[in-house]
């Protein structure tokens, strides 16, 4: 099992990527391009403070926490703030006057977009099992009907692009059942995945031995129990590392959504950049966003792999 | 004396070719029956039928009323994410019905008359060969079972090993289980089987008492058999 540390495995593709990047710098250099890394800043995250002013005219009590007693008699105060420097007990105030500030933070576009994709990706996830195990089970059937709708299933949904999908399923089924947008872009992106979240499964459940059915049905299993019990328990760790694959391609995949008006993280950049005309800046952080999503996807499935993988003999 | 098992006439086709035929077979309480022939004689073939895992195209097969038949492969089969008792209680839980802790002690007990009891919570990956398919062969028994049926119980494990296996058939067959079993281990045909049956090209070619068959003047083909068995 354990073949050691092997540091080309580790440095050799981190190596390929410093260097594959040191090119993209210095052909970058040579266009005499401005890197302006900080137009970035207020996208992902900054800080905004918030002027308070009092309802009415009135007079201070207390500073800290702030109150004022109002004109008509009644207090006013606030939470969570600060007044402003200088601002004295017994002063009058009036309602232009700035009298406290509030510091919150504000999640820039493209953290928004972030979230959105994550958002989208995992439901989409979640979604494409059900489907797609179905998908499964209906190629496998015995009777040739079904097994041919499966199979036709299967390749019209594989046999055409997921961009023409969205658009079909947006614009079509999403007007005809009154789909909100973000409902449509998941359902389509689940439903493409499905197709090939089922080849998977058949796979891997075919890859179990025979004999595992014949024991089953010896001790009286019908056929859902061997296949809920017994089959696909022992199918599950073989579909894993491909499943994975698969789902990283959905994260990657959602870029498309952007083209029914998601803001996900691709539209976010998009936008960002007609903002702030920092392309470069803008596509290299996104993509990092993105490859951060795919690696952490990608680590869970190797641990789950690991876990499971015990169940195998 | 009701009959547990009999099977009339039973014939199976592959592709055209016929790999059993007229095969018949009636098999009483505490009857032992052995099956024996050359490989690809039908032996696997007529054994999966009486199981009901391959259906016959021609001929007639009944089982007595609430007759469990239990299956015991060459290769164990035991299904590898569950532990050996869980392997015995799958069956218990979703087929029969019973609550987990009923099905535990049953599966316990089945565990401790093959002497695995100590080994219960091991998966399959863990277990010997031995083991293995003497958790099979608990695994079918915790279910009741009327009849047993082994097919070459034995053949996947070294001589030593393999004895420890049929020690545990053999004290089956003396507390009365019925069974019919394909094996080539001739010794334990002589003195644990009451009838054997020799098949040849799928078909029956000799049936008689275990006494006969051993017997210096069995047919010439039989004699050839055991000979070169028990070289
Ligand atoms: N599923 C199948 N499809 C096609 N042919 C089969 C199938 N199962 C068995 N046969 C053929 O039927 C014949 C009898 O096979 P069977 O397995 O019953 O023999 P056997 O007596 O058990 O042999 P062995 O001692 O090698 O196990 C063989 O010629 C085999 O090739
Ligand atoms: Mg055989």
């Amino acid at each position: 099992m354990s073949a050691g540390w092997r540091p080309w495995a580790t440095l050799g593709p981190l190596l390929l990527a410093a260097g594959l990047l040191g090119l993209l710098v210095a052909a970058v250099m040579g266009m005499d391009y401005h890197w302006r890394w900080s137009a970035l800043g207020p996208h992902l995250i900054s800080e905004q403070v918030e002027s308070l002013r009092p309802p009415q005219a009135g007079t201070v009590r207390s500073v800290a926490p702030l109150q004022i007693e109002l004109r008509d008699g009644s207090h006013w105060q606030c939470a969570d703030c600060q007044a402003v420097e200088g601002l004295q007990i017994g002063a009058p105030v009036w309602p232009e006057d700035r009298v406290a500030e509030r510091r919150g933070w504000h999640i820039g576009l493209l953290l928004q977009g972030l979230g959105l994709t994550v958002q989208v990706s995992l439901l989409a996830i979640l979604v494409s099992i059900p489907p797609g195990l179905a998908l499964a089970l209906l190629r496998m059937q015995r009777a040739a009907p079904l097994r041919r709708l499966g199979i036709a299933l299967i390749e019209i949904i594989r046999g055409t692009p997921l961009l023409v999908q969205i658009f079909l399923f947006y614009f079509l089924v999403g007007t005809l059942l009154g789909l909100e947008r973000m409902t449509a872009g998941i359902v389509a992106l689940s439903l493409f995945t499905a197709a090939y979240v089922a080849e998977i499964v058949r796979a891997a459940i075919e890859s179990v031995p025979r004999g595992q059915w014949e024991a089953a049905q010896v001790l009286g299993l019908n056929r859902r129990q061997a296949l809920q019990h017994v089959i696909l328990p022992q199918a599950l760790p073989r579909m894993l590392p491909a499943l994975g694959g698969q789902f990283i391609l959905l994260i990657k995949d959602s870029s498309l959504l952007s083209v029914i008006a998601l803001t996900d993280l691709t539209k976010a950049g998009r936008e960002i950049i007609a903002a702030t005309f920092a392309p470069f800046e803008v596509w290299l952080a996104v993509a990092a966003l993105y490859l951060c999503l795919t690696l952490s996807l990608g680590a869970l499935v190797r641990h789950w792999e690991r876990r499971f993988g015990v169940a195998r003999g | 004396m009701a009959e547990l098992l009999t099977a009339q006439g039973l014939g199976k086709r592959y592709g055209g070719e016929p790999v059993l035929a007229d095969f018949s077979l009636a098999l009483p309480a505490h009857a032992r029956v052995a099956l024996l022939g050359p490989s690809g004689s039908g032996k696997s073939t007529a054994l999966r039928l009486l199981a009901g895992l391959d259906t016959a195209d021609a001929g007639e097969l009944s089982r007595a009323a609430g007759c469990r038949v239990g299956f015991v492969f060459q290769q164990f089969h035991l299904f590898g994410h569950l532990t050996a008792l869980q392997n015995c209680t799958l069956a218990l839980r979703k087929v029969q019905g019973l609550a987990e802790s009923e099905a535990r002690e049953r599966a316990g007990a089945a565990l401790e008359e093959v002497g695995l009891a100590a080994h219960a919570d091991k998966r399959p990956a863990a277990l010997s060969g031995g083991q293995a398919q003497r958790v099979a062969i608990a695994r079918a028994l915790c279910l009741q079972p009327g009849v047993m049926l082994f097919d070459e119980p034995t053949s996947a494990l070294d001589p030593e090993t393999a004895q420890e296996v049929l020690q545990v058939i053999r004290a089956l067959a003396r507390r009365g289980m019925a069974m019919v079993l394909v094996t080539h281990a001739v010794g334990f045909v002589r003195d644990t089987v009451d009838e054997v049956l020799f098949l040849e090209a799928g078909r029956i070619h000799w049936r008689g008492p275990t006494a006969d068959f051993f017997a210096a003047d069995a047919p010439p083909r039989i004699r050839r058999f055991v000979e070169a068995h028990q070289a």
